[in-house]
Protein backbone atom coordinates (compact mmCIF):
# COMPACT_ATOMS: atom_id res chain seq x y z
CA UNK A 1 0.00 0.00 0.00
CA UNK A 2 1.62 3.18 -0.81
CA UNK A 3 -0.25 6.65 -0.09
CA UNK A 4 -1.10 8.94 -3.17
CA UNK A 5 -0.16 12.49 -3.97
CA UNK A 6 -2.44 14.43 -0.58
CA UNK A 7 -2.88 17.31 -3.93
CA UNK A 8 -4.48 13.90 -6.63
CA UNK A 9 -5.25 11.28 -4.35
CA UNK A 10 -6.13 11.32 -0.42
CA UNK A 11 -6.47 7.72 -0.22
CA UNK A 12 -4.03 4.94 -0.84
CA UNK A 13 -3.70 3.32 -3.32
CA UNK A 14 -3.24 -0.52 -3.80
CA UNK A 15 -0.87 -1.34 -6.77
CA UNK A 16 -0.60 2.37 -7.87
CA UNK A 17 3.19 1.92 -8.39
CA UNK A 18 4.83 2.10 -11.55
CA UNK A 19 8.15 3.32 -10.32
CA UNK A 20 9.66 0.14 -12.24
CA UNK A 21 8.15 2.12 -15.49
CA UNK A 22 11.08 3.71 -17.01
CA UNK A 23 11.66 6.34 -19.67
CA UNK A 24 11.49 6.23 -22.87
CA UNK A 25 8.90 3.35 -23.03
CA UNK A 26 8.40 0.44 -24.64
CA UNK A 27 9.88 0.00 -28.20
CA UNK A 28 7.37 -0.43 -31.03
CA UNK A 29 7.48 -1.87 -33.70
CA UNK A 30 7.42 -0.43 -37.45
CA UNK A 31 4.78 -2.91 -39.22
CA UNK A 32 2.19 -0.93 -36.65
CA UNK A 33 3.51 2.73 -37.90
CA UNK A 34 3.07 1.22 -41.38
CA UNK A 35 -0.28 0.21 -40.86
CA UNK A 36 -1.46 3.37 -39.10
CA UNK A 37 0.17 5.55 -42.28
CA UNK A 38 -2.30 3.25 -44.79
CA UNK A 39 -4.99 3.87 -42.53
CA UNK A 40 -4.01 7.85 -42.53
CA UNK A 41 -3.95 7.70 -46.26
CA UNK A 42 -6.90 5.24 -46.87
CA UNK A 43 -9.42 8.02 -44.74
CA UNK A 44 -8.93 10.95 -47.03
CA UNK A 45 -9.51 8.86 -50.04
CA UNK A 46 -13.00 7.90 -48.22
CA UNK A 47 -13.78 11.56 -47.59
CA UNK A 48 -13.49 12.07 -51.53
CA UNK A 49 -15.22 9.11 -52.10
CA UNK A 50 -18.36 10.19 -49.99
CA UNK A 51 -18.60 13.75 -51.29
CA UNK A 52 -18.47 12.33 -54.69
CA UNK A 53 -21.52 10.24 -54.52
CA UNK A 54 -23.03 12.81 -52.27
CA UNK A 55 -22.60 15.22 -55.66
CA UNK A 56 -23.73 12.60 -57.72
CA UNK A 57 -27.38 13.05 -55.91
CA UNK A 58 -27.65 16.87 -55.60
CA UNK A 59 -29.52 17.28 -58.77
CA UNK A 60 -32.50 15.10 -58.11
CA UNK A 61 -33.41 16.53 -55.19
CA UNK A 62 -32.04 20.39 -54.96
CA UNK A 63 -34.44 22.52 -56.48
CA UNK A 64 -37.37 22.26 -54.33
CA UNK A 65 -35.96 22.41 -51.11
CA UNK A 66 -33.72 25.53 -52.00
CA UNK A 67 -36.60 27.51 -53.29
CA UNK A 68 -38.57 26.49 -50.21
CA UNK A 69 -35.87 27.58 -47.96
CA UNK A 70 -34.05 30.35 -49.01
CA UNK A 71 -36.61 32.35 -51.74
CA UNK A 72 -33.14 32.05 -53.77
CA UNK A 73 -34.03 31.10 -57.70
CA UNK A 74 -33.99 27.90 -59.25
CA UNK A 75 -31.06 25.87 -58.45
CA UNK A 76 -27.41 25.47 -56.98
CA UNK A 77 -25.72 26.67 -59.89
CA UNK A 78 -28.73 29.03 -60.47
CA UNK A 79 -28.34 30.53 -57.18
CA UNK A 80 -25.55 32.79 -58.29
CA UNK A 81 -27.39 34.92 -60.35
CA UNK A 82 -29.33 36.10 -57.94
CA UNK A 83 -26.85 39.71 -58.05
CA UNK A 84 -26.72 43.36 -56.94
CA UNK A 85 -28.60 44.99 -59.26
CA UNK A 86 -26.26 47.59 -59.44
CA UNK A 87 -23.28 45.53 -60.91
CA UNK A 88 -25.84 44.47 -63.85
CA UNK A 89 -27.14 47.72 -64.49
CA UNK A 90 -24.12 49.43 -65.51
CA UNK A 91 -21.61 46.63 -66.63
CA UNK A 92 -19.17 48.76 -68.01
CA UNK A 93 -18.33 50.19 -64.42
CA UNK A 94 -15.52 47.73 -62.85
CA UNK A 95 -15.70 46.62 -59.80
CA UNK A 96 -12.51 47.11 -57.74
CA UNK A 97 -12.28 43.27 -56.42
CA UNK A 98 -13.66 40.03 -56.58
CA UNK A 99 -15.05 37.07 -54.24
CA UNK A 100 -13.79 34.09 -55.12
CA UNK A 101 -16.42 31.70 -53.28
CA UNK A 102 -15.44 27.54 -53.11
CA UNK A 103 -18.41 25.42 -52.14
CA UNK A 104 -19.10 22.16 -52.12
CA UNK A 105 -16.40 21.31 -55.47
CA UNK A 106 -17.20 23.91 -57.18
CA UNK A 107 -15.65 27.44 -57.63
CA UNK A 108 -18.19 30.61 -58.10
CA UNK A 109 -17.04 33.90 -58.86
CA UNK A 110 -18.61 37.02 -57.70
CA UNK A 111 -18.03 40.87 -58.31
CA UNK A 112 -18.42 43.43 -55.70
CA UNK A 113 -20.87 45.88 -56.34
CA UNK A 114 -19.77 49.40 -57.51
CA UNK A 115 -21.91 50.96 -55.53
CA UNK A 116 -24.23 50.83 -52.97
CA UNK A 117 -24.32 47.03 -50.74
CA UNK A 118 -25.64 44.29 -51.70
CA UNK A 119 -26.45 40.62 -49.47
CA UNK A 120 -26.36 37.53 -51.81
CA UNK A 121 -27.64 34.24 -49.93
CA UNK A 122 -25.63 31.08 -51.08
CA UNK A 123 -27.32 28.03 -50.57
CA UNK A 124 -26.05 24.41 -50.94
CA UNK A 125 -26.64 20.67 -50.23
CA UNK A 126 -24.05 19.48 -47.49
CA UNK A 127 -22.21 15.73 -48.35
CA UNK A 128 -24.64 14.74 -45.27
CA UNK A 129 -27.67 15.66 -46.54
CA UNK A 130 -28.65 19.04 -44.56
CA UNK A 131 -29.42 21.86 -46.92
CA UNK A 132 -26.90 25.43 -45.59
CA UNK A 133 -27.36 28.56 -46.28
CA UNK A 134 -24.60 31.50 -46.22
CA UNK A 135 -25.82 35.14 -46.31
CA UNK A 136 -22.78 37.01 -47.60
CA UNK A 137 -22.82 40.77 -47.37
CA UNK A 138 -20.97 42.81 -50.11
CA UNK A 139 -19.65 46.47 -50.22
CA UNK A 140 -17.86 48.48 -53.29
CA UNK A 141 -14.41 47.46 -51.17
CA UNK A 142 -15.07 44.79 -48.52
CA UNK A 143 -16.81 41.59 -48.02
CA UNK A 144 -18.10 40.01 -44.82
CA UNK A 145 -20.36 36.79 -43.78
CA UNK A 146 -23.50 38.47 -42.29
CA UNK A 147 -25.84 35.47 -41.38
CA UNK A 148 -25.10 31.32 -41.29
CA UNK A 149 -26.63 28.53 -40.53
CA UNK A 150 -23.14 26.65 -39.00
CA UNK A 151 -23.40 26.19 -35.53
CA UNK A 152 -20.47 27.67 -34.12
CA UNK A 153 -20.52 31.09 -36.14
CA UNK A 154 -16.98 31.41 -36.42
CA UNK A 155 -17.28 32.70 -40.03
CA UNK A 156 -19.00 35.30 -38.64
CA UNK A 157 -16.71 36.74 -36.17
CA UNK A 158 -14.00 36.38 -38.68
CA UNK A 159 -14.57 39.73 -39.84
CA UNK A 160 -14.69 41.58 -42.70
CA UNK A 161 -12.31 41.63 -45.49
CA UNK A 162 -11.43 44.57 -47.41
CA UNK A 163 -8.88 45.09 -50.17
CA UNK A 164 -6.68 47.07 -47.46
CA UNK A 165 -6.63 44.96 -44.33
CA UNK A 166 -5.78 41.20 -45.64
CA UNK A 167 -1.92 41.96 -44.63
CA UNK A 168 -2.92 42.13 -40.97
CA UNK A 169 -5.42 39.38 -41.10
CA UNK A 170 -4.59 36.32 -39.65
CA UNK A 171 -6.04 34.45 -42.42
CA UNK A 172 -5.29 36.68 -44.77
CA UNK A 173 -8.10 37.16 -47.80
CA UNK A 174 -9.84 34.59 -46.66
CA UNK A 175 -13.15 33.51 -44.71
CA UNK A 176 -13.65 30.11 -43.84
CA UNK A 177 -16.96 28.57 -42.89
CA UNK A 178 -15.71 25.10 -41.98
CA UNK A 179 -19.28 23.30 -41.08
CA UNK A 180 -21.03 24.41 -44.09
CA UNK A 181 -17.82 23.61 -46.35
CA UNK A 182 -17.31 27.36 -47.94
CA UNK A 183 -14.54 29.56 -48.48
CA UNK A 184 -14.50 33.49 -49.43
CA UNK A 185 -11.28 34.87 -50.68
CA UNK A 186 -11.31 38.39 -51.54
CA UNK A 187 -8.85 39.39 -54.57
CA UNK A 188 -8.33 42.57 -56.30
CA UNK A 189 -9.36 43.43 -60.15
CA UNK A 190 -5.78 42.99 -60.96
CA UNK A 191 -5.10 39.82 -59.73
CA UNK A 192 -8.17 39.09 -60.85
CA UNK A 193 -7.18 39.58 -64.53
CA UNK A 194 -3.34 38.51 -63.78
CA UNK A 195 -4.92 35.10 -62.77
CA UNK A 196 -7.64 35.20 -65.62
CA UNK A 197 -10.72 33.60 -65.60
CA UNK A 198 -9.49 30.86 -67.65
CA UNK A 199 -7.16 29.53 -65.46
CA UNK A 200 -10.08 29.02 -62.75
CA UNK A 201 -11.72 26.56 -64.03
CA UNK A 202 -15.17 26.86 -64.88
CA UNK A 203 -16.33 29.83 -62.99
CA UNK A 204 -19.51 31.01 -62.62
CA UNK A 205 -19.54 35.12 -63.67
CA UNK A 206 -23.19 36.39 -63.20
CA UNK A 207 -22.47 40.04 -64.26
CA UNK A 208 -21.83 38.86 -67.48
CA UNK A 209 -24.55 35.58 -68.02
CA UNK B 1 -1.10 -1.27 -18.38
CA UNK B 2 1.33 -3.48 -20.10
CA UNK B 3 2.75 -5.09 -16.69
CA UNK B 4 2.06 -8.89 -16.18
CA UNK B 5 0.02 -8.36 -13.04
CA UNK B 6 -2.46 -6.48 -14.44
CA UNK B 7 -5.60 -8.32 -14.88
CA UNK B 8 -8.26 -7.96 -17.47
CA UNK B 9 -10.18 -6.50 -15.76
CA UNK B 10 -8.20 -3.79 -14.23
CA UNK B 11 -7.25 -2.62 -17.75
CA UNK B 12 -10.75 -2.80 -18.67
CA UNK B 13 -11.58 -0.32 -15.60
CA UNK B 14 -8.96 1.64 -16.24
CA UNK B 15 -9.72 1.98 -19.73
CA UNK B 16 -13.39 2.88 -18.91
CA UNK B 17 -11.98 5.80 -16.88
CA UNK B 18 -9.52 7.62 -19.24
CA UNK B 19 -12.52 7.85 -21.81
CA UNK B 20 -14.77 9.10 -19.52
CA UNK B 21 -12.40 11.38 -18.67
CA UNK B 22 -11.73 12.25 -21.76
CA UNK B 23 -15.02 13.18 -23.11
CA UNK B 24 -15.72 14.90 -19.78
CA UNK B 25 -12.32 17.06 -20.50
CA UNK B 26 -13.71 17.44 -24.31
CA UNK B 27 -16.62 18.89 -22.26
CA UNK B 28 -14.36 21.16 -20.66
CA UNK B 29 -12.41 22.27 -23.45
CA UNK B 30 -15.98 23.42 -25.39
CA UNK B 31 -16.68 25.59 -22.34
CA UNK B 32 -13.16 27.74 -22.13
CA UNK B 33 -13.74 30.26 -25.08
CA UNK B 34 -10.24 30.48 -26.28
CA UNK B 35 -11.48 32.16 -29.20
CA UNK B 36 -12.82 34.91 -27.28
CA UNK B 37 -10.10 35.75 -25.90
CA UNK B 38 -8.17 36.13 -29.28
CA UNK B 39 -11.33 38.12 -30.48
CA UNK B 40 -12.22 35.32 -33.22
CA UNK B 41 -9.22 35.73 -34.97
CA UNK B 42 -8.56 32.48 -35.25
CA UNK B 43 -11.19 30.40 -35.79
CA UNK B 44 -11.41 26.89 -34.76
CA UNK B 45 -8.53 26.88 -32.02
CA UNK B 46 -9.47 24.98 -28.15
CA UNK B 47 -6.93 23.73 -25.35
CA UNK B 48 -6.77 20.63 -25.85
CA UNK B 49 -7.23 19.22 -22.04
CA UNK B 50 -8.29 15.99 -23.39
CA UNK B 51 -5.08 15.66 -25.21
CA UNK B 52 -3.64 15.46 -21.76
CA UNK B 53 -5.23 12.02 -21.36
CA UNK B 54 -4.14 10.88 -24.40
CA UNK B 55 -0.98 12.00 -23.56
CA UNK B 56 -0.99 9.68 -20.18
CA UNK B 57 -2.23 6.47 -22.05
CA UNK B 58 1.17 7.08 -24.38
CA UNK B 59 3.36 6.21 -21.42
CA UNK B 60 1.19 4.27 -19.44
CA UNK B 61 -0.60 1.82 -22.14
CA UNK B 62 0.94 -0.23 -25.14
CA UNK B 63 0.28 1.27 -28.42
CA UNK B 64 -3.60 -0.85 -29.28
CA UNK B 65 -4.63 0.67 -26.08
CA UNK B 66 -3.63 4.02 -27.11
CA UNK B 67 -5.44 3.82 -30.31
CA UNK B 68 -8.43 2.26 -28.81
CA UNK B 69 -8.48 5.37 -26.55
CA UNK B 70 -8.48 7.49 -29.30
CA UNK B 71 -11.03 6.00 -31.83
CA UNK B 72 -12.85 5.63 -28.73
CA UNK B 73 -12.68 9.52 -27.72
CA UNK B 74 -13.29 10.62 -30.96
CA UNK B 75 -16.08 8.83 -32.35
CA UNK B 76 -18.12 9.13 -28.79
CA UNK B 77 -17.40 12.88 -28.55
CA UNK B 78 -18.65 13.38 -31.79
CA UNK B 79 -21.62 12.19 -31.85
CA UNK B 80 -22.75 13.73 -28.63
CA UNK B 81 -21.45 16.97 -29.66
CA UNK B 82 -20.83 17.30 -33.66
CA UNK B 83 -21.46 16.02 -36.62
CA UNK B 84 -19.97 13.56 -39.19
CA UNK B 85 -17.69 15.87 -40.56
CA UNK B 86 -16.36 16.67 -37.10
CA UNK B 87 -15.20 13.02 -36.58
CA UNK B 88 -13.66 13.36 -39.99
CA UNK B 89 -11.66 16.38 -38.61
CA UNK B 90 -10.66 15.04 -35.56
CA UNK B 91 -9.90 11.33 -36.80
CA UNK B 92 -7.49 12.45 -38.66
CA UNK B 93 -6.23 14.87 -36.21
CA UNK B 94 -6.22 12.04 -33.38
CA UNK B 95 -4.24 9.40 -35.69
CA UNK B 96 -1.23 11.83 -37.04
CA UNK B 97 -0.87 12.83 -33.57
CA UNK B 98 -1.03 9.09 -32.13
CA UNK B 99 1.51 8.30 -34.14
CA UNK B 100 3.59 11.34 -33.79
CA UNK B 101 3.56 10.93 -30.36
CA UNK B 102 4.48 6.81 -30.10
CA UNK B 103 7.34 8.07 -32.16
CA UNK B 104 8.11 10.54 -29.85
CA UNK B 105 8.04 8.67 -27.10
CA UNK B 106 11.45 6.88 -28.80
CA UNK B 107 12.89 10.15 -29.77
CA UNK B 108 12.02 12.79 -27.89
CA UNK B 109 15.02 14.80 -29.06
CA UNK B 110 14.18 14.97 -32.72
CA UNK B 111 10.17 16.02 -31.36
CA UNK B 112 11.08 19.13 -29.50
CA UNK B 113 13.83 20.21 -32.08
CA UNK B 114 11.00 18.90 -35.32
CA UNK B 115 9.04 21.51 -34.13
CA UNK B 116 11.08 24.31 -32.85
CA UNK B 117 11.71 23.96 -36.63
CA UNK B 118 8.34 23.97 -38.12
CA UNK B 119 7.94 27.12 -35.87
CA UNK B 120 10.82 28.95 -37.07
CA UNK B 121 10.03 27.85 -40.72
CA UNK B 122 6.60 29.58 -40.29
CA UNK B 123 7.80 32.35 -39.34
CA UNK B 124 10.07 32.89 -42.05
CA UNK B 125 7.09 31.94 -44.45
CA UNK B 126 5.13 34.69 -42.39
CA UNK B 127 7.44 37.59 -42.88
CA UNK B 128 8.15 36.36 -46.65
CA UNK B 129 4.42 36.80 -47.32
CA UNK B 130 4.40 39.80 -45.36
CA UNK B 131 7.69 41.92 -44.95
CA UNK B 132 6.12 44.70 -42.55
CA UNK B 133 3.51 43.27 -40.26
CA UNK B 134 1.07 45.15 -38.40
CA UNK B 135 -2.04 44.50 -35.84
CA UNK B 136 -3.51 40.86 -35.85
CA UNK B 137 -0.37 39.83 -37.36
CA UNK B 138 2.38 40.88 -35.69
CA UNK B 139 1.35 39.50 -32.17
CA UNK B 140 0.82 36.11 -34.17
CA UNK B 141 4.43 36.07 -35.40
CA UNK B 142 5.63 37.11 -31.96
CA UNK B 143 3.60 33.96 -30.93
CA UNK B 144 4.96 31.61 -33.12
CA UNK B 145 8.61 33.04 -32.13
CA UNK B 146 8.12 32.62 -28.78
CA UNK B 147 7.06 28.85 -29.43
CA UNK B 148 9.89 28.21 -31.33
CA UNK B 149 12.50 29.55 -28.52
CA UNK B 150 10.18 27.49 -25.52
CA UNK B 151 10.65 24.11 -28.03
CA UNK B 152 13.91 25.03 -28.24
CA UNK B 153 14.51 25.47 -24.79
CA UNK B 154 12.73 21.96 -23.98
CA UNK B 155 15.14 20.56 -27.06
CA UNK B 156 18.40 21.65 -24.12
CA UNK B 157 16.63 20.86 -21.12
CA UNK B 158 15.58 17.75 -21.85
CA UNK B 159 19.61 16.33 -21.18
CA UNK B 160 19.38 17.27 -17.71
CA UNK B 161 15.72 16.79 -16.72
CA UNK B 162 13.64 13.94 -17.66
CA UNK B 163 10.63 15.69 -16.70
CA UNK B 164 10.87 17.86 -20.00
CA UNK B 165 10.51 13.98 -22.41
CA UNK B 166 6.36 14.52 -20.89
CA UNK B 167 6.33 17.75 -22.33
CA UNK B 168 8.08 17.11 -25.45
CA UNK B 169 5.73 14.25 -26.50
CA UNK B 170 2.28 16.70 -25.76
CA UNK B 171 4.27 19.50 -27.60
CA UNK B 172 4.56 17.32 -31.05
CA UNK B 173 1.51 15.88 -30.39
CA UNK B 174 -0.58 19.07 -30.23
CA UNK B 175 0.84 20.70 -33.61
CA UNK B 176 0.58 17.16 -35.15
CA UNK B 177 -3.30 17.26 -34.44
CA UNK B 178 -3.56 20.53 -35.63
CA UNK B 179 -1.30 19.31 -39.27
CA UNK B 180 -4.17 16.77 -39.46
CA UNK B 181 -6.81 18.62 -39.06
CA UNK B 182 -5.87 21.49 -41.28
CA UNK B 183 -4.31 18.67 -43.77
CA UNK B 184 -8.00 16.92 -43.86
CA UNK B 185 -9.37 20.67 -44.43
CA UNK B 186 -7.61 21.83 -47.16
CA UNK B 187 -8.86 18.42 -48.80
CA UNK B 188 -12.75 18.62 -47.78
CA UNK B 189 -12.77 22.08 -48.70
CA UNK B 190 -10.67 22.09 -52.15
CA UNK B 191 -8.17 24.91 -50.75
CA UNK B 192 -4.69 24.05 -50.69
CA UNK B 193 -3.88 27.35 -50.01
CA UNK B 194 -5.52 27.22 -46.32
CA UNK B 195 -2.02 25.55 -45.64
CA UNK B 196 -0.01 28.32 -46.74
CA UNK B 197 -2.59 31.10 -44.96
CA UNK B 198 -3.64 29.09 -41.84
CA UNK B 199 -1.33 26.64 -40.98
CA UNK B 200 1.90 28.59 -39.78
CA UNK B 201 -0.45 29.97 -36.61
CA UNK B 202 -1.52 26.70 -36.02
CA UNK B 203 1.97 25.26 -35.73
CA UNK B 204 2.61 28.30 -33.07
CA UNK B 205 -0.94 28.11 -31.59
CA UNK B 206 -0.09 24.06 -31.20
CA UNK B 207 3.28 24.37 -29.19
CA UNK B 208 1.92 26.81 -26.96
CA UNK B 209 -1.21 24.83 -26.31
CA UNK B 210 0.89 21.62 -25.89
CA UNK B 211 2.79 22.95 -23.58
CA UNK B 212 0.76 23.69 -21.08
CA UNK B 213 -0.89 20.38 -21.40
CA UNK B 214 2.56 18.47 -21.14
CA UNK B 215 2.98 20.58 -17.90
CA UNK B 216 -0.23 19.52 -16.60
CA UNK B 217 -0.01 15.43 -18.15
CA UNK B 218 3.58 15.65 -16.33
CA UNK B 219 2.36 17.01 -12.90
CA UNK B 220 -0.28 14.29 -12.86
CA UNK B 221 1.76 11.90 -13.88
CA UNK B 222 4.59 12.60 -11.08
CA UNK B 223 1.73 12.97 -8.45
CA UNK B 224 0.73 9.07 -9.15
CA UNK B 225 4.10 7.69 -9.25
CA UNK B 226 3.68 6.72 -12.58
CA UNK B 227 7.31 9.01 -13.52
CA UNK B 228 10.62 8.35 -12.09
Amino acid sequence: MRRGHPLFCPFPIPHSGGREQTLPGKPTRPIIFLLIILLISILPASACFAESAAAAALPDSTPEAVVELASAPDAVEAAENTVSPEATENPSAEPKGYVLIQYSGQLGILPLPTEGESSFPLTQMLPNGSISVNLIHLTPESVWMEESTCENHDCIEQGEVTLDNWRDRILGNMIICLPNQVVLELISAEEFRQYGPQDLGSPVIPGET
Amino acid sequence: MTRKRDTTAKKVARFGLLVALSLVLGLMDRAIPLTWFLSGAIPGIKLGLANTVLVYAVYLMDWGSCFLLMLAKVVLSGLIFGSLTAILYSLSGGLLSLLVMLLVRRYPKAGSLGISGLAAASVVMLLIRNPHPSGQMLWCIILIAVACLASLAVFFLLRRHPDFHVISTSLSGAVSHNLGQILMAALVLHTPRLLVTYLPVLVGIGAVVGWLTGVIAQRVMKALHHLP
